[in-house]
């Protein structure tokens, strides 16, 4: 991370005028946001705003339309997909072998691991405390301990921003407290993140940033400005609850 | 039948032949299948079976059986129904299909209406140790030192794309790639084993040994070592019967992996339940 100290005040990714189209519809309408370092930025707004196609152009897994996504040269986005997305049953991988891709992710060619790798491996795998599911079948968790998983894959990365797509939505209320273990060891790490969510008040505590995409950003400031900004008070009441409805 | 006699057998070329490219394709069946099975991609083997049928078929009436033309329109048909699936993700399978009847279609109307040659169908259905040259020694073998090279250099890329390819394109692993050639190299085993066991059965080597591991829950890696066992023992029991009780030796491989796969998922709900 030294390699950012000199270029500390460049926002880490930048996008501008960002337009994104599917067949006629307008997905993402001149978008333009930057990411900062020391951002913890949730970003809102109803099913089908768009949040997670944006997601998905920064993460550059969808081209844009039109408009660019700059990022410092060599910085490394983690990203927490959601977690119903993967690991069926019957998939032959171990907690340990999931984890392992966040190194082989690093490595350059060929990426085979080495001794210090399955040291730094291990560490990883005591830190978040699922050392001892290791060698369990990464499908047959619960999804609290998946999402820690992927959680641990991301983090033995070492990014330098996180992505967390609907990191509440799979887990019910009692679980989320893992997520804001999550939320408090990113902050420890002084790594900053972004929540993709449409709950807002349950990250109350974890923002300092609010992005409101409605296809434009209709709103990019404080937490507390947003709360304050009587346009937005239905979406942060009606909300508070909606999270279990949405899948 | 004596033991003599059984290993009396093993004086004829073709017999050692077929017991060594079978043995072969079994084994890189197994390998790359590995990866196709757990991407629910295995279907491309099947299509490509079909495929490499419809191939066949041309070079036997118009070309004498070129395997430089067979392996180049299996390459041709692996990129399309690649790229078709990579454009159309969410019916992959409809489009093997739809490829598949066409190819076996137009491969049967070739042979069919081409009354010059004494050409049965069925040894490209279910394969034929006669049919193997020794060409085909030279190509299975070369086709084992590329896929043990691809899969030894790129299996951490394979698994990662195999687990999540979301995760392997943001971190730049360039999961189409790897994708691209896991068909082609699939495509060049189904030309190559096509005459070892058919069109019908080749697909069955690149499912059934992942499928049977699977009901074992050892990881990803030990999975993939475990299957190459699986695959080589299930091919000398299934070809040593066949030869002890004179069965045809494609169809006789692929029963003895059923076999093995109902044990597999009978077995490990028994072996729980004494456990618990």
């Amino acid at each position: 991370m030294n390699h950012y100290q000199k270029v500390k005040s460049k926002p880490l990714i930048q996008i501008k005028n960002l337009n994104v189209k599917f067949d006629k519809l307008n997905v993402i309408q001149d978008a333009s946001i930057d990411f900062l370092r020391q951002d913890q930025v949730a970003l809102v707004g109803a099913n089908g705003a768009g949040k997670t196609t944006l997601l998905r152009v920064i993460l550059g897994l969808i081209k844009p339309e039109s408009g660019v996504v700059q990022t410092q040269p060599r910085l490394s986005i983690g990203y927490l997909p959601q977690v119903l997305t993967l690991g069926d049953k019957l998939f032959p991988m171990t907690v340990k072998e999931v984890v392992r891709q966040g190194l082989i992710a690093k490595k350059k060619f060929p990426r085979w691991t080495n001794l210090h790798d399955e040291q730094t491996l291990d560490s990883c795998l005591k830190q978040f405390l699922i050392d001892e599911l290791s060698n369990q079948a990464f499908g047959l968790l619960s999804l609290g301990q998946k999402q820690l998983v992927l959680f641990a894959r991301m983090m033995v990365q070492e990014p330098d921003i996180v992505f967390l797509d609907e990191p509440t939505s799979s887990l019910d209320v009692s679980r989320k407290n893992s997520i804001y273990d999550i939320l408090d060891n990113l902050k420890k790490k002084q790594v900053p993140y972004v929540i993709i969510t449409h709950d807002l008040p349950s990250f109350s505590s974890h923002i300092l940033r609010v992005i409101y995409l409605e296809h434009k950003v209709l709103f990019d400031g404080s937490y507390d400005a947003f709360c304050e900004n009587e346009t937005f008070s239905p979406f942060i009441h009606t909300h508070a609850h909606g999270d279990h409805h949405d899948h | 039948m004596t033991i003599n006699q059984f290993f009396e057998y093993f004086q004829y070329p073709f017999i050692v032949r077929g017991l060594l490219i079978g043995l072969l394709v079994a084994i890189i069946g197994s390998m790359l299948g590995h990866f196709l099975v757990l991407k629910k991609m295995s279907l491309i083997g099947d299509g490509l079976a079909h495929v490499a049928y419809l191939s066949v078929a041309i070079s036997i009436v118009f070309l004498s059986q070129s395997l430089i033309f067979n392996l180049l329109l299996a390459t041709t048909a692996s990129l399309t129904i690649h790229y078709l699936i990579s454009f159309n993700k969410g019916y992959s399978d409809a489009i093997i299909g739809g490829i598949a009847t066409s190819a076996i279609a137009l491969g049967t109307l070739i042979i069919t209406t081409n009354p010059n040659q004494n050409v049965r169908i069925e040894q490209f259905l279910f394969g034929s140790l006669l049919l193997l040259r020794d060409l085909d020694i030279i190509a299975v073998i070369t086709l084992a030192v590329l896929v043990v090279a691809f899969v030894g250099l790129f299996f951490n890329e394979l698994m990662t794309l195999t687990f999540d390819q979301d995760f392997a394109k943001v971190n730049r692993l360039h999961p189409q790639r790897y994708q691209v050639g896991l068909a082609m190299l699939t495509s060049w085993l189904v030309i190559i084993g096509i005459r070892a066991s058919g069109s019908l059965l080749i697909s069955s080597f690149l499912i059934f040994p992942t499928l049977i591991v699977m009901n074992f829950k050892l990881g990803f890696v030990r999975s993939f070592f475990v299957g190459i066992l699986i695959a080589t023992f299930n091919f000398l029991i299934g070809f040593a019967l066949s030869l002890w009780f004179d069965l045809p030796t494609g169809s006789t491989i692929v029963l003895t992996y059923s076999v093995l796969w109902l044990l597999s998922v009978s077995i490990i709900p028994i072996l729980k339940g004494t456990q618990a």
